[in-house]
C-alpha cells in the first residue's frame, strides 16, 4: 500500500493552475485563471496582445506571484515557496524558451547550454556528454564555439531550446518561440521542440499566436482579457 | 534646434525633476571637481599676490629696484647714484629687510610652527616726502626713535594696539620692538600684508648692526608725460655706473623671479587642481553612461518618431552642458568658500618653501566665474560626448524589441596594440632632457611619459580581462564570461582602478624611496651631538643668523669638544638665486658628513687655488660637473672657483656651493653662522646641555640630534601628507567608477538577468556574479596598476626628482604598504560590486508581452 502511494504523483496532473488572479498597478491583468498540464502533454496558449499570456507564463515560472489562487507544480504549491526555494524548482524542474532566444551574448553555444548543468552541479564529464549529445541532436555541433551574435535567429532559438531541455525539465515554457523567425525557420523549429518534448516526456506550455504552432500541440487553450475561455 | 528644444523639455529636464536625487548628486560631483580646481587657482593667486606684495602698499609698485647680486648694497653708493641721476626728478628709497618671529619661551620646538614676519626698514623721512602720493599718517612721525609699525589687519589679529611691546627673535637674540603705530588701509591701494613691520631704516641698521648697508634701493618715478622716456633714462644711467655691484630690476623682472622661484608649486597645483576636474570628467561619463541606459527605450521612441541621430546627439550634449553650466555656477561658489581655507594652507607652505607670503582671504573677480564655468561645462561635454554618440546610434527596433543584445566588446587586440605603443612611447619619452627656463627645469619628457604610460597601462590592462577562462562553477561562469569579453565600460573600469593603483604604486615607491634615502643621508649628515640654529629660522627664506660673537661663547663652554658653523649667503647667479656655504672642512672631513657623490682630493681645502664642492642640485640645474669652472657673485665682486666634488643634499632644491670658512669671510666679510653643530666632551649629557643652551640664549633653537632626526623626517612626511589624501581620493573614486560602471552593465544586461533568473539563479547568485564580475576587474586593475605603477615608481624617482630637484634616490619598494593597497581594493570593490548585484537582482524582469 505504501510502496504504491509513492507513485500516485504520477497519475496527478504535473501542472496545476487553480483561480489565480494578478494584477499590475491596479489594472487586473488574470481574472481566476485555471489550467492543468499532464506529463508529457503539449498545450498552446492562444490569444491576443495584452490577454495576460506572459503574466500568467511568469507566475507558472515563478518569477511573479499571484495575487491570489494556486499554482501547483508537481504537487508543489509555488506560493508556499521562498525566492531560493523558487529558484531551485526553475533550475530543476523547468525550461524556457524565449522569442527574442535570450541567449548568453558572452557565452558560445556550447557554454549557454552547459550553464543549466552547472547550475545543479553536473558532473563535467556528463555536462560535456550530454552537450555534445544535444547539440548533434539539433544539428548544431559545427556550430558549438560560436557566439549568438555570430548565428543566425533559426540557430539561436535551437540553441535556446536545448539549452531548455538540457537538464530535462519536467515542464517547458515556451513564450512565443517561432515569433521571431520566418516561416520555414519556424516550422523546423516547432518540429524540433515536439520531437525533443517527446523524447524527454517533458510537457510544454506554449504561448503563440500561430495556429501552426497550436496544431503541434495535444490541446489549445485560448485566452482573452485575462481569462481562458475555451480548452 | 526645435526637436533639440523638444527633447529637453519634453524628455530631459522632466527626467531633472522626476529623478532630482540622481540628478543633484550627478550636479554635485561635477560641481565638486569644478570647485577643487577654482579653490586651487583662488588660493594660489591669493598667496602669489601676498608673496609679491610686501611693500607695494608703502611704495606703491616701484619703477626700479636696485639689488647687489651678492651681500648688501653699500649705503655710500646712494650718492654716486643720486648723482648719475641728477637731475632726474626720482626718488631712491634704501630698503633693509629682516626675517622675525615671535619669541616663545618652550624649548625644542617645532619647525615651522612660528609664522614669519617681514621686519622692513625704510627712511621714514623719505618716505614722507613721498606724501604726496603715498600719504603715511601723521602720528607716524611722532613716536619714537626705534618704533614699528604695522598694518591694521596685522594688530588686529595679533590684538596689539599701540604703544605695545612686541617680543621676537631677530638673529640669535630676543628683541623687544615698541608698537608705534598703525599704518592705514588707503583708499586705491592694498591693504598692508598681515606678515610686515616697518622700522626706520637707521633703527633697524643699528639693531641689525649693519651699519652702512641696505638690501635694496627702490627707485620711483613721478607719473608724468615723460614718464617712459624717464623710466628709460633712469634704467640706462643706473646700469652705466653699477660696474657689477647692482641688478636693475623692472616690475617684470621681479614679477618673473617670484613667478620663477614658485613655477614648479604652481605647476603642481595646477596638475593637481587638474587632475579634481579628470575624476569629476571620469565620474560623470559613468553616470551619464549610465542615464543613456536608462532613457534606451525613449530614445528608441524619439528615433521612430522622426528624430534623427544627430538631433539626439545633440540634444545630450546640450542637457550635458546645462549641467555643466548649474554644476559649474555651483562650484564656483563652493570653490571660493574652499580657497578661504586653502589660502593659508597654499600660502603657509609658500612661506615655508620659497619666502614670506601673507594671504589670509582670497578674492573672487569675474575672470575665475567666467574659467570655473566654461571648465565645468568643456568637461561635462567631455564626459558627454561618448554617451551622447551611443545614444545616437540606439537602433530603435533592437531597443524597442529589447530582445537579446549580441555582444558588442571592442576589437580583439586592438586596444591592447594602441597601449603597446603607448608604453613604448612612455620609455623613450622617460630620456627626453628636462625644459629649462632660467633656473627652473620642468621635467615635461618625464611628465608626459607618465601621461602616456598611465594611458598605455590602462589600454593593456583591459586585455588582462581575457585570461579569464570560464570555470566550472555556474555563477563564475556567468561572472567570467562577461570578464572574457569586455565591453568598452569593463575597460573603463578596469582603466580607471589601474591608473589609481599605479600612481598609488609609484608615489608609494617614490615616498619610501625617499623616506629610505634621507634616512641614510639624515644619519650620516647628522652625526653631532647638539645642533644650533635662531629661533627665527623657520622657513627657507629666513635671513636669520648666529653672530660670530654667540659662536665663539659657547666654544668657551667647557661641556663644547668641537663646535663647527656653517655660514650662509644668496647670491643671484644667471639664472636666478642660488646659496654659498662656508664650513669647516676638517671637521667634516673628520665626521665623515658628506655624502659624496664624486669624492674630492683629500684636504683639498688647503690648496691655495679657489676650490670648491658643489651639491648635486645645483650640478643639475647649471648642467656643471667636477673639474667645471663656476663664476660666484660675492660682496667682493665675481669670484672663479673650480669644482673639485659633488654631493648628496636633499635640504633644498636652489643648489649650493660650499667653500671653506676661511673663503667664505673673505668673500662676504662675515662669519655670522647659519647652522653651528657642537661635539660634546666624553661623559657631557646632550640633554642637560641643550637645556643649559637653550637658558643662556633664548634667541637660539638647540636640537639634539636625536631631536633634530625626527624634525627633518617630520617635515618630509609632513610634506607628503597632502600625497597620501589625494591617492585615497583617488583609489575611492576608482572604487565609485567601478560601482557606477557595474551598474550600468547590470541595466544593460536586464534581459540577461530575465533569462538568468527563468534559469533558476536566485538573487543571490545574481548577486554573487556580479560580487565576481566586481572582483575580477579589481583583480585585472590591481595586477596592471602594480605592475605599471613599479615602472612609474622609478621614473619619479630617477626622472621626475632628478631632473627637477637634482636628486639621487636610492630605489625602495615597500612591498606590505603595496599589497594591503591591492587587498583593500579588491576587497572594497568586491563589496561594491556585491551591493550592485544585490540592487540589480531587484531589477523588474523584462516583459515580451
Amino acid at each position: 500500500m505504501y510502496h504504491g502511494r509513492r507513485f500516485l504523483f504520477l497519475l496527478m496532473p504535473l501542472l496545476v493552475v487553480d483561480h489565480i488572479m494578478k494584477s499590475h498597478a491596479g489594472n487586473p491583468v488574470l481574472h481566476g485563471v485555471s489550467l492543468a498540464l499532464e506529463r508529457g502533454e503539449r498545450v498552446a496558449l492562444l490569444g491576443p496582445s495584452g490577454c495576460g499570456k506572459t503574466t500568467l507564463l511568469n507566475c507558472i515560472g515563478g518569477v511573479d506571484k499571484p495575487d491570489s489562487g494556486a499554482v501547483k507544480l508537481a504537487e508543489r504549491d509555488l506560493a508556499a515557496l521562498d525566492a531560493d526555494a523558487l529558484a531551485e524548482v526553475r533550475r530543476r524542474s523547468l525550461g524556457t524558451v524565449f522569442q527574442f532566444f535570450h541567449l548568453l551574448p558572452t557565452l558560445t553555444a556550447e557554454e549557454n547550454m552547459e550553464l543549466p548543468l552547472k547550475l545543479t552541479a553536473v558532473p563535467s564529464d556528463e555536462r560535456k556528454a550530454r552537450v555534445q549529445a544535444l547539440l548533434e541532436r539539433v544539428g548544431l555541433t559545427h556550430r558549438a564555439a560560436a557566439l549568438p551574435g555570430e548565428m543566425s535567429g533559426g540557430e539561436m532559438q535551437r540553441v535556446a531550446i536545448a539549452r531548455a531541455l538540457i537538464h530535462r525539465p519536467q515542464l517547458l515554457l515556451a513564450d512565443e518561440p517561432t515569433g521571431n523567425l520566418d516561416s520555414d525557420t519556424g516550422t523546423k523549429i516547432l518540429a524540433l521542440l515536439k520531437e525533443l518534448s517527446e523524447e524527454h516526456n517533458t510537457a510544454l506550455l506554449m504561448v503563440t499566436h500561430s495556429e501552426e504552432a497550436a496544431a503541434a500541440c495535444h490541446r489549445v487553450l485560448r485566452m482573452r482579457d485575462g481569462r481562458i475561455s475555451d480548452g | 534646434m526645435g526637436d533639440i528644444g523638444i527633447i529637453l523639455r519634453q524628455c530631459a529636464l522632466r527626467h531633472w525633476r522626476l529623478a532630482w536625487r540622481q540628478q543633484a548628486l550627478l550636479l554635485l560631483i561635477l560641481a565638486l571637481g569644478t570647485a577643487v580646481h577654482v579653490a586651487m587657482r583662488l588660493a594660489n593667486q591669493a598667496a602669489m599676490e601676498g608673496f609679491g606684495k610686501f611693500t607695494e602698499t608703502l611704495t606703491r609698485d616701484t619703477d626700479w629696484t636696485l639689488r647687489a647680486p651678492a651681500g648688501p648694497l653699500r649705503e655710500e653708493w646712494l650718492r654716486e647714484m643720486r648723482l648719475a641721476l641728477d637731475p632726474l626728478p626720482v626718488t631712491l628709497l634704501p630698503v633693509m629687510e629682516a626675517t622675525i618671529v615671535p619669541a616663545i619661551s618652550s624649548s625644542q620646538t617645532t619647525i615651522g610652527s612660528l609664522p614669519t614676519w617681514r621686519l622692513v626698514g625704510m627712511d621714514l623721512v623719505a618716505l614722507q616726502n613721498l606724501r604726496s602720493s603715498i600719504s603715511l599718517p601723521a602720528s607716524m612721525e611722532q613716536t619714537q626713535d626705534g618704533d614699528v609699525f604695522a598694518g591694521e589687519a596685522m594688530a588686529k589679529a595679533q590684538r596689539w594696539k599701540p604703544g605695545d611691546v612686541i617680543e621676537v627673535v631677530i638673529n640669535d637674540e630676543v628683541a623687544a620692538l615698541r608698537l608705534g603705530s598703525l599704518i592705514p588701509t588707503l583708499p586705491n591701494l592694498p591693504a598692508p600684508p598681515d606678515n610686515l613691520l616697518l622700522m626706520d631704516l637707521p633703527a633697524l641698521q643699528k639693531r641689525l648692526q649693519r651699519n652702512g648697508e641696505v638690501d635694496r634701493i627702490e627707485v620711483l618715478a613721478p607719473n608724468s608725460e615723460t614718464f617712459p622716456t624717464l623710466r628709460a633714462e633712469t634704467r640706462e644711467r643706473m646700469e652705466k655706473i653699477a660696474a657689477g655691484r647692482w641688478q636693475v630690476l623692472g616690475g617684470e623682472d621681479r614679477r618673473a623671479l617670484a613667478d620663477g622661484m614658485t613655477a614648479a608649486f604652481r605647476l603642481n597645483l595646477t596638475i593637481l587642481s587638474l587632475l579634481a576636474l579628470l575624476v569629476g570628467c571620469y565620474l560623470m561619463f559613468q553616470a551619464l553612461d549610465g542615464v543613456v541606459i536608462r532613457r534606451r527605450e525613449e530614445i528608441a521612441i524619439l528615433r521612430s518618431l522622426g528624430m534623427t541621430a544627430g538631433t539626439i546627439r545633440k540634444a545630450f550634449l546640450l542637457e550635458a552642458a546645462l549641467l555643466g553650466l548649474l554644476a559649474g555656477l555651483a562650484g564656483v561658489v563652493i570653490g571660493w568658500l574652499g580657497a578661504q581655507t586653502a589660502v593659508k594652507g597654499v600660502a603657509a607652505t609658500m612661506t615655508a618653501l620659497y619666502g614670506a607670503s601673507s594671504a589670509s582671504s582670497a578674492a573672487l573677480p569675474a575672470s575665475e566665474w567666467i574659467i570655473g564655468v566654461a571648465l565645468s561645462i568643456a568637461t561635462s561635454l567631455v564626459a558627454a560626448w561618448l554617451p551622447a554618440s551611443t545614444a545616437a546610434s540606439v537602433p530603435p527596433a533592437q531597443a524597442l524589441g529589447r530582445h537579446a543584445v549580441v555582444w558588442q566588446g571592442s576589437s580583439p587586440w586592438r586596444a591592447e596594440f594602441i597601449g603597446l605603443l603607448l608604453a613604448i612611447a612612455a620609455v623613450l619619452l622617460s630620456q627626453l632632457p628636462p625644459w629649462r627656463s632660467g633656473a627652473m627645469r620642468i621635467p615635461l619628457g618625464a611628465y608626459l611619459a607618465a601621461l602616456t604610460w598611465l594611458l598605455g597601462a590602462s589600454l593593456l590592462a583591459g586585455g588582462l580581462l581575457r585570461l579569464f577562462r570560464v570555470p566550472s562553477q555556474a555563477i563564475a561562469t556567468v561572472a567570467f564570461s562577461h570578464l572574457r569579453r569586455p565591453s568598452l565600460r569593463h575597460r573603463f573600469a578596469v582603466a580607471a582602478l589601474t591608473s589609481a593603483v599605479a600612481m598609488t604604486t609609484g608615489m608609494a615607491i617614490m615616498i619610501a624611496s625617499f623616506d629610505g634615502t634621507m634616512r641614510s643621508w639624515i644619519n650620516r649628515s647628522m652625526s653631532a651631538d647638539i645642533y644650533l640654529s635662531s629661533a627665527g629660522a623657520q622657513s627657507a627664506s629666513s635671513t636669520h643668523q648666529i653672530r660670530s660673537i654667540t659662536v665663539e661663547a659657547i666654544r668657551a663652554l667647557p661641556e663644547v669638544s668641537e663646535i663647527a658653523s656653517v655660514n650662509y649667503a644668496v647670491v643671484q647667479l644667471p639664472d636666478g638665486p642660488s646659496s654659498i656655504l662656508g664650513s669647516d672642512m676638517a671637521f667634516a672631513e673628520r665626521h665623515d658628513l658628506h655624502a659624496w657623490l664624486q669624492k674630492p682630493p683629500a684636504d683639498w681645502w688647503q690648496s691655495d687655488e679657489t676650490l670648491g664642492v658643489m651639491n648635486e642640485s645645483l650640478a643639475t640645474r647649471l648642467n656643471r660637473g667636477v673639474g667645471d669652472t663656476l663664476e660666484v657673485p660675492t660682496a667682493i665682486g665675481v669670484q672663479r672657483l673650480r669644482i673639485v666634488g659633488m654631493y648628496a643634499d636633499y635640504g633644498n632644491e636652489r643648489g649650493s656651493v660650499l667653500v671653506p670658512a676661511e673663503r667664505f669671510r673673505e668673500w662676504f666679510g662675515h662669519s655670522d653662522a647659519w647652522r653651528v653643530a657642537l661635539m660634546l666632551k666624553p661623559g657631557s649629557d646632550e640633554e642637560a646641555m641643550s637645556k643649559k643652551l637653550q637658558a643662556s640664549y633664548p634667541g637660539l633653537s638647540v636640537f639634539t640630534q636625536s631631536h633634530l632626526r625626527n624634525e627633518a623626517l617630520r617635515i618630509f612626511r609632513q610634506t607628503f601628507a597632502v600625497t597620501y589624501a589625494l591617492e585615497a581620493v583617488g583609489v575611492v573614486v576608482a572604487v565609485a567608477g567601478l560601482g557606477l560602471a557595474l551598474a550600468g552593465l547590470m541595466l544593460d544586461r536586464r534581459s540577461d538577468l530575465t533569462t538568468l533568473r527563468a534559469m533558476g539563479f536566485s538573487k543571490r547568485d545574481l548577486a554573487r556574479a556580479c560580487a565576481m564580475e566586481g572582483f575580477g576587474l579589481g583583480l585585472a586593475g590591481v595586477v596592471a596598476g602594480g605592475l605599471s605603477g613599479l615602472w612609474l615608481g622609478w621614473l619619479l624617482i630617477a626622472r621626475v626628482n632628478k631632473q627637477a630637484f637634482g636628486w639621487t634616490l636610492s630605489f625602495s619598494f615597500p612591498w606590505m604598504q603595496v599589497l594591503v593597497l591591492c587587498i583593500a581594493v579588491l576587497l572594497v570593490g568586491t563589496l561594491v560590486a556585491a551591493f550592485v548585484g544585490r540592487w540589480s537582482s531587484t531589477l523588474k524582469s523584462e516583459q515580451e508581452e
